[in-house]
């Protein structure tokens, strides 16, 4: 006897010539073999007749709308990073400006220099280059969270 | 383009790109919601939502599977999440048969949406691991070996899965048109 599976695979066009030789046979003399052979391709033939179907004709409108309204991901996983990298470069600057201090206090009458050749009657030069980036930084994180949201908020 | 292009042009930011890949993966992402949901406009939100998921884990796409693999998993799972939540639950078949039997009385459908009716119907005993495979493979657009990919079994667990749903799908499906022949007379 022929199982399920092998009927699928005969449907399928998968079976064998054994095969197709034993479900000719079995079509011709099994009345059973029959029925249960017209169920599964009766099956076959309803499915046949199933189309794609398509949504309606407002849907990538409709998705594309709902992105806008929504923070894209791809751009917030940019955009994180811009705080992170400014407190870093905030600490960084304590930290120079509190070594600085504490090593100038025990040596108040040394020509101190630093290894990159900063002494201490340049230091406030580039103390003011210091402030100047990380008030570009600053003024960079505010327009990204601060302003840019309130318009956006405001205008949409 | 590629799906592959396409993809790397919304992970660079050029959001445009990702309606030319919605437009070419819709259909196939409705009909697959529709065919589990039985219902246009849960179908209709069940794929938008999948879309919106796409879009959001896009940068955990590393392109070593199809695009259709990973797309039509999200899919299956937004639309089977939403029937389960939606406690769409299978119902006495007789009930179904005559009380959708009255209505195309009523209403003079045809053949061949009555045969979509009865598949829907017989979706809708199945379980959803059934409902996955039958849904995929009548998709007629993959092969075996994707639909192991999408559902992450083996190739040879798929073919065996997949013979035991549509024999559960053929016996689903002849209780159906029994009941129908039934109820007529």
């Amino acid at each position: 006897m022929i199982s399920d599976e092998e009927i699928l695979d005969i449907i399928d066009g998968e079976a064998n010539l054994n095969l197709l030789a034993k479900h000719n046979q079995l079509i011709a003399v099994s009345l059973e073999y029959k029925i249960r052979f017209e169920e599964f391709e009766k099956m076959e033939t309803m499915f046949s007749t199933l189309k794609i179907e398509s949504p309606s004709s407002q849907f990538t409108d409709n998705i594309m709308g709902r992105l806008s309204v929504e923070k894209s991901p791809v751009y917030a996983k940019k955009l994180l990073k811009i705080p992170f990298y400014f407190l870093g470069f905030l600490i960084f600057l304590v930290a120079i400006l509190v070594i600085f201090a504490l090593k100038l206090s025990y040596n108040s009458n040394s020509n101190y220099e630093f290894s990159f050749g900063i002494k201490p009657n340049n230091f406030f030069i580039f103390k003011q280059i210091l402030l100047i980036i990380n008030g570009l930084v600053f003024l960079l994180v505010l327009d990204k969270w601060v302003i840019k949201k309130y318009f956006q908020r405001r205008f949409s | 383009m590629t799906d592959s292009e396409l993809i790397d042009k919304i992970k660079s930011g050029f959001q445009p790109a990702y309606a030319e890949l919605i437009n070419r993966h819709k259909n196939y992402a409705y009909t697959v919601s529709f065919r589990i949901l039985n219902n246009r406009e849960e179908a209709e939100e069940a794929a938008q939502d999948a879309f919106m998921k796409v879009f959001s884990q896009i940068n955990t796409f590393n392109g070593e599977s199809k695009f259709t693999t990973w797309f039509y998993r999200i899919v299956m799972n937004e639309a089977l999440g939403r029937k389960r939540k939606n406690k769409i639950y299978t119902e006495d078949i007789e009930n179904n048969v005559s009380a959708d039997n009255k209505n195309s009385i009523e209403n003079e459908s045809f053949l061949h949406s009555d045969q979509t009716k009865y598949i829907h119907l017989a979706l809708k005993i199945l379980a959803d691991d059934d409902v996955k495979l039958i849904t995929l493979f009548y998709l007629k657009e993959l092969s075996l070996v994707e639909i192991g990919e999408i559902l992450e079994i083996t190739n040879e667990t798929a073919k065996v899965k997949l013979h035991r749903a549509r024999k559960r799908m053929a016996l689903a499906l002849n209780t159906i048109l029994k009941t129908e022949a039934a109820t007529l007379y």
